[in-house]
């Protein structure tokens, strides 16, 4: 399933939703489509388990009868673990889940070539004061410094692969794409093997609750 | 089985091609059963591939056996071709991974001349020998099948068997036999698999061609060995196999959408189709049936357009009944319904007006030639009225964007006739502005587009010259000088790869060593105009010794030996000799449905009766 696209993704799991019959919610005009949207896009070949996605239904239907009928209807490589429903608020505007998301982490695990030197570049890596990447938007590149995006790294080495836990700012107000953090660690890590990929999974979104981030699901009202 | 490694599918575009997984896909237990495995290949990338209704067929057809694994391969993509030569890795199924070279019989359908090359790749990349003369004992049976089939010379040495006509009942023989006859030798088994009606096995036949290169003889080597090759034909169509369920593709394909074949053959005596000739009789699937099939795939599938596929759809005999049910059925699950292109002089504003009650498609009109005198020569038969009153009726519902299909350089044409095309649509923009402002619906936009014709066999038409590439572009450049309005745009295809068309469409098995010398210099993908290399073929062509002039530009006596001659289609060759001189005369051929025109379809396939299954009101 990371092999898909996020466009193909959100074409996926229309045709679940159809399978399940669900009564959804659907736009108006010419061309209607149904009120689905899924997360913030992951790149080709990224992982997640933990991805969220807003559906609106035209009728009531409990938690894990929602849950039970999409798996049932599913296919390999997409599940839903969790449901929550939301109570509509008369005349507030429904908030969607990806406007609201303030964070993500990760795992990525990238293949070492030579062992010797690794943990002393990542040490002078995570010593520097700017981390400073290259960022390519539409508008032209631009050099931005991303530590203070980076909100927790840890990391190990095993068996030739170093591994990371990360927890990045994420969402429409300020916002670190793990594939650029990957990109600037592989250049300043040049142990790392150039010819492989970094394999990542994205693990969770998160809310900012006073200062507390908090998983979407615990936190999302 | 082939292991794929992750750095290699981040390395190409589009690695969902090469994963497999969809869902519906059909999983067999291979390590606790002998199965008869079956490579399903279409020579061509998988958004291609995965669109085609007649691989999800046969698929349907041999995975309802217990005895048979049926699994999909298509063309990868040069960047994973680069990939897989790089690490040793062998073409493989989608659904287990296993190498072709493993399977027991590798398909392919022939939809498309210029896919040749892509055969002819994929073999070499699963190991498999290119020629079918030089597979020994271990190496699979390469079987052949599709519309191209029904000139199969050109691959003559390539393709083990070739399966003509329908291929539901066709292939369920060839596994009974393979089953029975596990045990003989390859040639022993090719022997036994020629007995079977519709299968062709061009190792048991013998050709000899005169001084001037036309064929002298085409004899069978044995008395065993059917002289002629009937095709197959199902007789009960409206309960034959048909799936139940698709593989959903994981990426965005070519059509991606439900498909419900509603009836084979035509009757309208189009003297260029070879669809109309080699697909009768007509047969249709009852309402009730294809309603039931609907129900089936919309459950199973999640799609939410139902395209109903035919030749002439509208000709269906219960057009009208069978679209209203679809709509009303289906409209509060939002599945829309769509038709392929119309007849003009069958289009009916009710009928449009009917499918798009969920979504508004474009439309799209072929009426082929621009002049009434061309299309009669065609049998087209459609009149200048009727596509003002069409496009009129469109306009006035809301539609705003057309399209126009034509051909250029069909038999018998002028340059005047193809400077019609522009009067033509010319008069279509104008009929939108007749209707009210308030009415139409705002921005016209009418799309016309002309390719060039290629002379098929099998057809009225198939002993004439191409048109040469010359008067073919002094006509398009007529046609550009000739369109004024802004609102029409006009797309037209200039290529050689019509000519290279026209040659392997009739030609012979002397270009079976051209077609594997191009490959061998590269050719692949020809149908892509990024890897399609003229030059190449040229070179081919030459080293070779075979003049392609000889086959597309050379206007055949009725008196010649054709390659295809060997296989009875049902339509008698007198048939053809006969519209063929009513073209010349411009003498149009009527629908047969109204009267029989003696195609002799009923004589030869006395077990197929005209119209079965159809009610006429």
């Amino acid at each position: 399933m990371k092999w898909i696209s996020y466009l193909d993704l959100l074409r996926t799991i229309q045709r679940i939703v159809r399978r399940t019959d669900f009564d959804i919610k659907y736009s108006e005009g010419f061309n209607p489509h149904m009120s689905i949207s899924i997360g913030q896009p992951l790149s080709v070949g990224v992982e997640s388990t933990g991805d969220y996605m807003d559906v609106e239904l035209k009728s009531e239907i409990s938690e894990n009868e929602f849950k039970s009928r999409f798996n049932e209807n599913s296919q390999i490589g997409i599940k839903i673990v969790d449901v929550l429903k939301v109570k509509e608020v008369k005349d507030a505007k429904k908030k969607s889940s990806m406007a609201m998301l303030d964070g993500a982490s990760y795992e990525v695990s990238m293949k070492i070539s030579q062992n010797e030197k690794v943990i002393e570049e990542i040490e002078a890596m995570l010593l520097k004061e700017k981390w400073e990447a290259l960022k390519k938007s539409k508008n032209g590149d631009k050099v931005v410094d991303i530590k203070p995006l980076v909100l927790d790294l840890k990391y190990e080495i095993l068996e030739e692969e170093l591994k990371l836990s990360l927890l990045l700012k994420a969402g429409s107000r300020s916002n670190l794409s793990c594939d650029l953090l990957t990109s600037f660690i592989k250049e300043q890590v040049p142990s790392l093997s150039a010819d492989s990929f970094p394999r990542i999974k994205r693990t969770e979104m998160f809310l900012l609750k006073g200062e507390k981030l908090l998983p979407m699901i615990k936190a999302y009202n | 089985m082939n292991k794929i490694s992750d750095d290699i599918l981040y390395r190409v575009e589009k690695p969902s091609r090469y994963i497999g997984g969809e869902l519906n896909s059909c999983i067999k237990d291979i390590s606790n059963n002998d199965y008869i495995r079956f490579a399903f290949c279409f020579p061509d990338v998988y958004e291609v591939g995965m669109s085609h209704l007649g691989s999800k067929i046969l698929y349907h057809v041999l995975n309802s056996r217990e005895d048979t694994y049926c699994e999909r391969v298509f063309a990868p993509w040069p960047d994973m071709e680069k990939e897989m030569r790089d690490n040793n890795i062998l073409l493989y199924g989608l659904e287990s991974k296993d190498s072709l070279n493993q399977f027991d019989f590798v398909g392919f359908t022939l939809q498309y001349e210029m896919s040749y090359t892509n055969i002819l790749n994929m073999l070499d990349l699963s190991k498999i020998p290119v020629r079918a003369s030089q597979r020994g004992e271990d190496d699979p049976i390469v079987i052949c099948g599709g519309p191209c089939a029904y000139n199969p010379e050109p691959l003559y040495d390539i393709a083990d068997i070739f399966a003509l006509g329908e291929g539901e009942e066709e292939l369920n023989d060839l596994m009974d036999l393979y089953k029975e006859m596990k045990h003989l030798t390859r040639k022993e088994f090719l022997r036994k698999a020629a007995t079977i009606e519709g299968m062709y096995v061009p190792s048991l036949y013998e050709v000899t061609y005169n001084e001037d290169n036309t064929i002298k003889s085409f004899e069978p080597l044995y008395d065993d060995v059917p002289k002629k090759v009937k095709k197959r034909i199902i007789t009960n169509f409206n309960d034959v196999s048909y799936p139940d369920k698709f593989v959903m593709p994981h990426s965005e394909i070519v059509h991606d959408r439900i498909m419900l074949e509603t009836f084979r053959g035509c009757t309208r005596g189009c003297r260029f189709c070879q669809a109309g000739m080699v697909y009768r009789p007509v047969r249709e699937k009852t309402p009730e049936k294809l309603k039931e099939l609907s129900r089936e795939l919309i459950k199973s599938t999640g799609y939410d357009e139902l395209s109903l596929t035919s030749l002439s759809i509208c000709d269906y005999s219960q057009i009208e009944n069978l679209v209203h049910s679809l709509v009303s059925e289906n409209v509060e699950k939002k599945v829309s319904v769509s038709l392929p292109s119309l007849r003009i002089d069958s289009f009916s504003v009710e009928l449009i007006k009917e499918i798009q009650k969920v979504r508004k498609t474009g439309l799209t009109f072929a009426p082929e030639a621009g002049s009434q005198r061309m299309r009669d020569v065609i049998n087209k038969g459609v009149t200048e009225e009727n596509l003002r009153d069409s496009v009129r009726a469109a306009f006035e519902s809301g539609w705003s964007t057309i399209k126009l299909y034509f051909m250029i350089g069909l038999p018998y044409e002028t340059e005047e006739d193809v400077v019609k095309i522009a009067e033509l649509a010319q008069m279509v923009a104008e009929e939108y502005y007749k209707v009210p402002k308030e009415l139409r619906k705002k921005g016209l936009k009418i799309t016309v587009s002309t390719a060039i014709f290629v002379p098929k066999p099998h057809t009225p038409f198939q002993w004439a010259p191409q048109d040469n590439m010359d008067s073919v572009k002094s006509k398009i450049s007529a046609l550009r000088n000739a369109i004024k309005s802004r609102a029409i745009n006009y797309n037209w295809h200039e290529t050689p790869v019509s000519y290279l068309e026209a040659i392997f469409a009739r030609g012979d098995r002397r270009l079976c060593d051209v077609i594997i010398r191009a490959f061998e210099t590269g050719a692949k993908f020809d149908g892509w105009s990024e890897y399609f290399n003229f030059e190449n073929w040229m070179n081919a062509f030459s080293y070779c010794n075979v003049d392609g002039d000889f086959y597309a530009f050379r206007e055949r006596s009725y008196e010649e030996i054709l390659p295809w001659d060997f296989i009875d289609i049902g339509v008698s060759k007198e048939y053809m000799i006969s519209e063929n001189e009513k073209a010349k005369a411009v003498v149009v051929t009527g629908d047969c449905r109204k009267n029989c025109t003696n195609c002799g379809i009923n004589k030869s396939f006395k077990e197929g009766k005209c119209f079965e299954g159809a009610v006429f009101s």
